[in-house]
């Protein structure tokens, strides 16, 4: 008897504790977490639209389907978009910034799960074909080409492009009508 | 001296990845580019050295026949919490890592060490076979990375290389080149260590499960042993 | 449906766990050496997936998830892993001994392969519904059944060659790997147009 129970009271025993360290553990990093993502989110705007310094987050009206947060800059510096699509491998969220006269600032990957070496040449932050975006209008962007073999992934960075400015546009038109 | 050599095993003479050819998962999948190994490299260690300092703490109340479970539990309860510490205080690290930062709790080169080192020996020997054995991982994966971020890439830790910028070889970032440049690792060892090359058929020894699988009479192991002698 | 194809699909080709996302690389250099072991192998990990799967993604549903204890994920599932597998051998043991002869002795090697954890994780991380999870397990489970099988037979070629002396052993593994796994790449454009 004394050999079946004590191993199981040993095993019970180490697994309490262990998670009770954890318990503690996530406690303790828990905020630290929250304050570090909190900051990443804050750089990333900062990165895709350079002249704004304070964000605000737009509650106040439904954005299109995909359009995941909306943040506007401060003095009519423009506004900064999250979207989110289907990729080739699994979701991938963009962070889009759109200047007050509506053109692309610039576009931040935030998380991807497409393929090394295939996909990734389009979502990566220093590729290209992010760069090729940049300045384009809701009229514009449209005619730039998919990158070839990863077409796929191309399609749905367009697309999220795509209801970036349309988010860009009912964020505007709702502006109007308040403001008239 | 005695401690000094138990620390330097673990880098040379046993070094974890190139001559036990254990932990090759993460060796593979996170040499891409300098910084991650380094950081890939630190996390195990502090979990190799914490884990290898628990259990042979507890190595005389753990009866044998739990011992792989618990240890299992330590193990990820450590990894657990490496990985909390680091989407607090290295946020893009947790990012680059992905998936490969909680699998370190299946990294062959911990159970082994736990197995085969920490059960057997006190806590301050323990602590420094570690130690070594971590080091030994993250020279290794230093190597590896170094290799590929600076022909696949063209850079080094992130600074651009002049002329192999823009005549980057991106295959050895991706994963046939961590193949070939492991593989081409391995032959250096061989060609360079006074041992014959004898060792490097795939070390089934330090593995966690050997002794299960030994007994097993149609065990892949043996298969493995046969081909060592 | 055409979304389970794709899942489907690039489980077992473009994101191969083996060859493109490394992992379950110790079973694939160490059991590969013969056709017969590396099958039983390969089906074993099929088997394991699933299970695994079936029954971790609950477990992070409507335990984890809904109690705010997602950080225990990593220590749970090995655990639930580890229990299981010993279950299954169990199990196998009394009531199908001739099954158990031929798939059981790889049972045991499981628990600490690294593909079993990490097919779990990836599909709570994705994001996959209960369907999709097990869809990508399944394919998983065939990409390095087909992994190993292919590399067995890279193997069995390479037995018979003149290779350099440093090379021998490991290294010209690890080379015939990488060849394999360049033409693995091969098929990222493919699945890619078949479904654009």
């Amino acid at each position: 008897m004394k050999d079946i129970l004590k191993p199981i009271i040993v095993l019970a025993l180490i697994c309490l504790l262990v998670t009770a360290s954890l318990a503690y553990v996530n406690i303790k990093t828990a905020p630290v977490i929250k304050a570090a993502e909190e900051k990443a989110a804050s750089s990333a705007r900062h990165e895709v639209l350079k002249e704004a310094e304070t964000f605000e987050r737009i509650n106040s009206l439904k954005l299109p389907d995909g359009a995941v947060e909306a943040y506007k800059g401060n003095d009519e510096s423009g506004y900064a978009i999250i979207v989110k699509v289907k990729g080739y491998g699994g979701d991938m969220k963009l962070m889009c910034g759109i200047r007050h006269d509506g053109t692309m600032e610039g576009v931040k990957t935030l998380t991807h799960n497409e393929t090394t070496g295939i996909g990734s040449r389009v979502v990566d932050n220093n590729s290209k074909y992010k760069e090729s975006f940049a300045g384009t209008t809701a009229g514009e962007y449209r005619d730039i080409d998919t990158v070839s073999g990863a077409t796929i992934s191309s399609k749905a960075y367009k697309k999220g492009i795509g209801i970036a400015f349309d988010a860009f546009k009912a964020i505007r038109e709702a502006e109007h009508e308040n403001a008239e | 001296m005695k401690t000094l050599n138990n620390f330097s095993k673990g880098i040379i003479k046993e070094n974890p990845v190139l001559v036990l050819v254990l932990g090759t998962c993460p060796t593979l999948a996170t040499s891409t580019s300098v910084l991650n190994a380094l950081g890939m490299g630190a996390a195990a260690t502090c979990v190799l050295v914490f884990s290898n300092i628990l259990i042979s703490a507890l190595r005389n109340v753990i009866p044998d026949k739990v011992r792989i479970p618990c240890y299992i539990v330590l193990i990820a309860g450590l990894v657990t919490a490496v990985q909390m510490l680091v989407k607090a205080y290295a946020p893009e690290l947790n990012e680059s890592l992905g998936i490969y930062l909680p699998l370190i709790v299946v990294n062959c080169i911990i159970l082994g060490r736990a197995e085969m080192y920490a059960s057997k020996n006190n806590v301050f020997d323990s602590a420094v076979d570690g130690f070594g054995m971590g080091i030994g991982f993250t020279l290794a994966l230093f190597l590896m990375a170094a290799i590929r971020e600076t022909f696949g890439h063209g850079t080094f830790c992130g600074m651009e290389i002049p002329v192999l910028k823009n005549n980057n070889i991106s295959i050895m970032t991706m994963a046939p080149g961590g193949f070939f440049v492991f593989g081409l690792l391995i032959a250096a060892v061989n060609k360079f260590s006074k041992h014959k090359p004898k060792k490097n058929s795939f070390g089934c020894e330090g593995c966690p499960q050997f002794a299960v699988c030994a007994k097993s009479e149609l065990s892949s192991c043996n298969d493995a042993a046969e081909e060592d002698e | 449906m055409t979304k389970l194809i794709i899942i489907m699909l690039s489980a077992v080709f473009i994101n191969n766990y083996v060859l493109s996302r490394f992992l379950g690389i110790c079973p694939f250099l160490g059991v590969s050496k013969k056709l017969g072991s590396a099958a039983g192998m390969s089906i074993a990990v099929i088997f394991v997936m699933l299970m695994a799967t079936a029954a971790t993604y609950p477990i992070e549903k409507y335990l984890l998830e809904p109690n705010g204890l997602k950080y225990l994920q990593t220590i749970v599932f090995i655990l639930v892993i580890a229990a299981l597998v010993q279950l299954v051998e169990i199990v196998m043991k009394k009531y199908t001994p001739a099954l158990h002869h031929s798939l059981g002795v790889y049972l045991p090697l499981i628990t600490t392969n690294c593909a079993v954890l990490g097919v779990t994780i990836l599909n709570i991380d994705e994001g996959y519904t209960f369907i999709e999870a097990m869809v990508n397990s399944l394919g998983s489970g065939l990409g390095f059944f087909l992994a190993m099988v292919m590399f067995s037979g890279v193997r069995s070629t390479i037995e018979g060659s003149d290779i350099p002396e440093s090379f021998k052993g490991l290294p010209i593994t690890l080379v015939a790997a990488a060849i394999t796994s360049l033409s693995f790449l091969g098929f990222g454009g493919v699945i890619e147009n078949l479904f654009a």
